[in-house]
């Protein structure tokens, strides 16, 4: 009995230890493949930066996309990823806006809902504005100065850059691009930031790019230490100040030629003539961001009747770039986000044909810069194209890994992506990929172009980088 | 007065995903310890679920109370990383009861019979991939099933039961809604309780004196959730009317029939041998919908394909009487997954799965029998992407279940 008393506790014993037994998995192994990611730096404009909200502040910073791609990185081999965070006081950067409430009003069974966005401007880095120093129309903002050679730094986006002013390209023999090339430090407060300028005062003259090939090769110390990595994401600005400007300014609109020759001549440069790795990405179809879609000729129409309390049919009405009078809004004339909706009905004065209410007659339509026309659309579609050909070929030539932006950009506004569970599209607000400013990733948007981002590094190079889970980053913060 | 801005549209917002429950093949001590093959047994009172069949050959009267507990470890790595994810340790513990009484040498005897056959409990908390999907699930249902059963010849009997089911659902969600302070997501709760009817009809065939045969069929059960309540916590101001308090909801929970068909063979008076094949027929189970009361995120109900399959159970078992008081017991079954590619879900993270058994039987006196069994379930790893969810990645579970029960013969 004694021995069976035994066994049985033997076996009693091993079942509990049995079932403290959890099952493993290891599905997968990180690994960095043919690329190298000790020294990652990323280059491009706002979105690269982490600009969110209308502005560039700490929590948007910490999670631009290159900052959760660098995060990635670490398990295969990456090193620190420096961002120029606002120091503590000033975490707010250039300040940013917040949704405070969102009202629906419903009249005669017509419903018009506005949300209430309104700025932050505490704890700011602002020290002050220079207006148009060198007559290019341009103000700049100053802000705290971020001392690269004391801190470092990886993340070289500069919110508002194209590639037209990314560097000075002289073979063309375009003056106006040299000049706002040359001083651009002088002319965009973020990169005068960067490179430790506490005013524009036309001595900022280090092109972005020789900015970035010089302190991207150099540790702290200045001593030589070239990265490893790049991630380069610009031209986005090239087709988007024109769009969000309504299409007003055609030399808003970079010239396809000189941007395949300038991308040819960054990416050249950038992969030190093909050796060094990286990715890069094509260009958003600028028109697939809400900043072009929360707005339209019907939600107006809508608020106008809510406001008058009637149900009378109410028209828009938009200047005609081809006719240069006014006509009758659509659904397919674009009405950008900021568009000031106090001025629908005013009694203004606007072709010379007396007064009339502002945007509700043909004699007072909504002006040009408001409004993205059919026509002005097919021009800005026809450069993203263009744009978009050249960084393909360019990726190839030089032997980079490509994110297809543009095609992915199309899909989340078509149909939207679920994410675990989540549902993600690109509309405004209830979105959840686009933060208030209708151009700008939320930090759940900049996962996604993250994973994007991984996804064409893994497949390009063979590496096994770990995925975000997108589901676990915020939306846009509800009131 | 400007915006257009879509209220309602968070893709995929309300509860999209839920159920199978488990099918739970546990309702008798003996039966379990044989791979849970016992259709042709008239060895306990627990034929009663196993096949009505055969509760008029039982010898004597009695009831009999028995219990497992379920330590399922289900482990998840999402694909593309690194990151193994464990289940929250709950310990379901599904029961069951059952009584037969019959005059002393009468063809017939009554029969009832509370058991457990379908439930699941998982949770996985708010700190895991799928935590917009599900945080934690808790189906029961309780079988309640009186029984007929009558001896037709000295070879073949038959029993019949009506079944009265009350089912339990407790869902929980996080939202993927933000409240200004950035911190705490919203969260979601589908809690209430149903009831649905169904029976089980079975033949027991004494082919020789050392051979059973044995079938049973129970039907399927449809099971109406009425009036469950949905709750939402955490949500912002501006989303409330999309989530209304005083939600509620109805749903139907399709617990599929099943037909059992089973064989058992003495070897001689110390050694039986059983051999069962489960028939389940989930595939009726196409939808899972929710019906609210009001609209919920912008609709008024929400509908996830399921589309199950019809799935085949085989197993086999071996009883060894070692002494007159003293019994050993051993088993295995194999079990197909009626999910299919691209419906595993975290409620369901099913595959093909292998079940070990084994246990052991005392009687402690000759009215007094104790029996315990302990099974083992090892589930496939499984590799999928979710058609609707998109979570994507690999399960895998242990599954350990000990259990005990007493039966008392008047």
């Amino acid at each position: 009995m004694k021995k069976h008393i035994l066994s049985y506790t033997a076996i009693g014993v091993s079942l509990l230890m049995a079932m403290a037994c959890r099952p493993s998995l290891d599905e997968f192994t990180p690994s960095a493949g043919n690329a190298n990611f000790t020294k990652y730096i990323a280059v491009g404009n706002s979105l690269t930066a982490g600009y969110a909200d209308g502005g560039l502040y700490n929590e948007g910073i910490n999670y631009s996309y290159t900052k959760l791609i660098s995060q990635q990185l670490s398990s295969v081999g990456g090193g620190s990823f420096v961002v120029p965070s606002f120091d503590s006081g000033q975490e707010n950067g250039s300040g940013y806006v917040k949704l405070d409430s969102i009202v629906v009003t419903t009249k005669n069974g017509i419903s018009s809902t506005k949300p209430y966005i309104n700025p932050i401007t505490t704890s700011s880095a602002i020290v002050g504005k220079v207006s148009d120093p060198f007559g290019f129309g341009v103000s700049v903002t100053v802000m705290t100065p971020y001392d690269v050679s004391q801190k470092g730094l990886n993340n070289f986006g500069v919110p508002g850059i194209k590639l037209v002013t990314a560097f000075p390209y002289t073979p063309l023999g375009n003056a106006t691009q040299t000049a706002s090339a040359t001083y651009y430090g002088d002319l965009n407060g973020y990169y005068l930031r960067l490179l430790g300028g506490t005013n524009a005062d036309g001595t900022h003259t280090t092109p972005y790019l020789n900015f970035v090939l010089d302190k991207g090769n150099k540790n702290k110390s200045g001593d030589a230490e070239p990265y490893t990595f790049f991630s380069c994401w610009l031209g986005n600005n090239d087709a988007l100040g024109y769009a969000t400007g309504g299409g007003a300014d055609p030399t808003a609109l970079t010239d396809a030629t000189l941007f395949g020759l300038m991308y040819d001549a960054a990416i050249k440069s950038l992969t030190n003539n093909g050796t060094t790795k990286g990715v890069v990405a094509t260009i958003p179809d600028v028109t697939s961001i809400p900043y072009f879609s929360a707005v339209t000729a019907a939600s107006l129409s809508a608020g106008v009747q809510v406001a008058m309390n009637t149900t009378a049919t109410i028209d828009i009405y938009v200047y005609d770039t081809s006719t240069g009078g006014g006509r009758k809004a659509t659904s397919s004339d674009l009405i950008i986000l900021e568009f000031p909706t106090s001025k629908l009905g005013s009694l203004t004065e606007a072709l010379g044909a007396g007064l009339y209410p502002y945007g509700m007659h043909p004699s007072n339509p909504i002006e040009n810069k408001y409004v993205l026309d059919p026509t002005e659309q097919a021009t800005v579609k026809g450069a993203v194209a263009s744009y978009n050909t050249t960084i393909k070929s360019v990726a190839s030539k030089y032997g980079v890994a490509l994110w297809d932006a543009n095609s992915y950009m199309a899909t989340l506004k078509a149909t939207g992506v679920v994410e675990n569970g989540v549902g993600i599209s690109a509309n405004f607000i209830s979105g959840g990929a686009f933060s208030l400013d209708g151009v700008h990733p939320t930090p759940r948007g900049a996962a996604l172009m993250a994973n994007q981002f991984i996804k064409a590094i893994n497949s390009y190079y063979g590496a096994n980088v770990p995925l975000l889970n997108v589901a676990s980053y915020r939306g846009v913060k509800m009131p | 007065m400007k915006t257009k801005w879509t209220t309602g549209l968070l893709l995929a917002l309300p509860f999209s995903v839920f159920s199978q429950g488990f099918q739970v093949n546990l309702q008798g001590q003996k039966q379990t310890a044989m791979g849970g093959a016992g259709s042709a047994l008239t060895e306990d009172v627990s034929a009663v679920f196993y096949n009505p069949g055969a509760v008029a050959r039982l010898k004597e009267n009695g009831f009999m109370l028995g219990g497992n507990v379920t330590m399922a470890k289900v482990a998840f790595q999402e694909s593309g990383n690194s990151t193994v994810y464990q289940n929250e340790n709950k310990y379901p513990t599904p029961f069951n009861a059952y009584g037969v009484w019959g005059p002393k040498d009468a063809r017939w005897k009554l029969g009832l019979g509370v058991y457990t056959p379908f439930g699941s409990t998982i949770s996985w908390g708010s700190n895991w991939p799928g935590n917009n999907i599900l945080t934690s699930m808790a189906l029961s249902s309780i079988y309640i099933q009186p029984t007929l059963s009558y001896l037709l010849s000295e070879d073949i009997s038959i029993g019949a039961g009506f079944v009265y089911n009350h089912a339990s659902v407790d869902l929980q969600k996080d939202l993927p809604v933000i409240n200004s302070d950035g911190t705490t997501p919203g969260h979601t709760r589908l809690k209430g309780t149903g009831y649905g009817m169904g029976y089980n009809l079975g033949v027991h065939f004494k082919l020789a004196d050392d051979c059973n045969f044995g079938v049973s069929y129970r039907s399927a059960v449809k099971t109406k959730v009425k009036d469950g309540d949905m709750t939402f916590t955490n949500i912002p101001t501006s989303l409330a009317s999309s989530f209304p308090t005083g939600t509620t909801f109805n749903s139907t929970l399709a617990l599929p029939d099943v037909l059992a068909v089973g064989f058992s063979y003495d070897r001689n008076p110390k050694t039986t041998y059983v051999f069962d094949v489960n028939f389940v027929f989930w595939s009726t189970y196409k939808n899972l919908t929710f019906d609210y009361n009001q609209a919920v995120a912008g609709k008024l109900s929400s509908t996830s394909p399921q589309n199950y399959k019809d799935v085949v159970i085989f197993r086999a078992g071996v009883q060894h009487k070692y002494t007159e008081k003293f019994a050993l017991r051993a088993g295995a079954f194999y079990g197909l997954s009626p999910v299919q590619d691209g419906y595993v879900a975290p409620t369901t993270p099913d595959a093909n799965r292998l079940g070990l058994t084994a246990g052991i039987g005392y009687k402690v006196s000759s009215k007094i029998h104790i029996d315990a069994s302990f099974m083992y379930q090892y589930v496939k790893p499984r590799t999928q992407k979710n058609l609707e969810t998109g979570l994507s990645g690999t399960y895998a579970s242990h599954i350990y279940i000990p259990g005990i029960s007493i039966s008392y013969k008047l």
